[in-house]
């Protein structure tokens, strides 16, 4: 398999999940804007059952998970079509978008404790990964570039 | 580790796309390896000797 083909299978895969992250977390602040908002559709139907609103909660809670399950299939499935240089590039940046994700995590962290700052949402943390991942690949790539090529 | 594989590329007028086809690895692969960026694996580096028909020692050179 090309790595134009990798690539293609990749996006058909990890857009919709991206797309279902997003919304997800959309739906979820929404939820909880209802619960101190009256006039909230979600306060309205919710109101006096708080057994449904915990279970809806819940499954708002469970929906960026699978997303985030998508995502990761996607890119496992792109890596392991890749050939070995390739992948070799991307799990670099996969390290690197990690250790954004940990040094980020652990300042902020240090951060609110010491400065009484407001707390970090954690679901955060996937999109400091992604872009952490996504800058460092772009420099590694451009790096490569670099070295041109030869005919 | 240094190779010789842009010399054995250049011999039978291959661009570095036309043996990243051959040996099913991206024309980014080859420019890797040939500048000395990479180490290729152990199959990978079986399947160039048996592209160019030689021996894996006498295409890679340990610098050692």
């Amino acid at each position: 398999m090309t790595e134009k083909q990798a690539i293609h299978r990749y996006y058909k895969m990890a857009l919709p999940a991206m797309g279902l992250y997003i919304i997800s977390i959309a739906i979820a602040v929404w939820a909880r804007d209802g619960m101190t908002t009256s006039e909230s559709i979600f306060n309205f139907w919710s109101q006096g059952n708080t057994g449904l609103a915990k279970a809806v909660y819940y499954a708002l809670a469970v929906i960026p998970i699978i997303a985030i399950g998508g995502m990761a299939w996607a890119h496992w499935r792109f890596i392991t079509e890749l050939d070995e240089y390739m992948r070799m590039i991307q799990i670099k940046a996969l390290l690197i978008g990690l250790l954004c994700m940990l040094a980020m995590a652990t300042g902020w962290g240090m951060i609110e404790m010491l400065l009484r700052l407001p707390a970090l949402p954690i679901f955060w943390l996937v999109p400091i990964f992604w872009l952490g991942f996504s800058v460092s690949l772009g420099f590694i790539k451009a790096k490569e570039k670099g070295f041109g090529h030869e005919e | 580790m240094k190779n010789k594989l842009k010399v054995l590329r250049a011999e039978r007028g291959w661009s570095q796309a036309v043996l990243g086809e051959k040996l099913d690895v991206s024309r980014q692969s080859i420019n890797a390896i040939e500048s000395g960026r990479y180490d290729p694996s152990l199959p990978l580096a079986f399947k160039i000797a048996r592209l160019f028909e030689q021996a894996i020692e006498d295409i890679f050179k340990d610098k050692g």
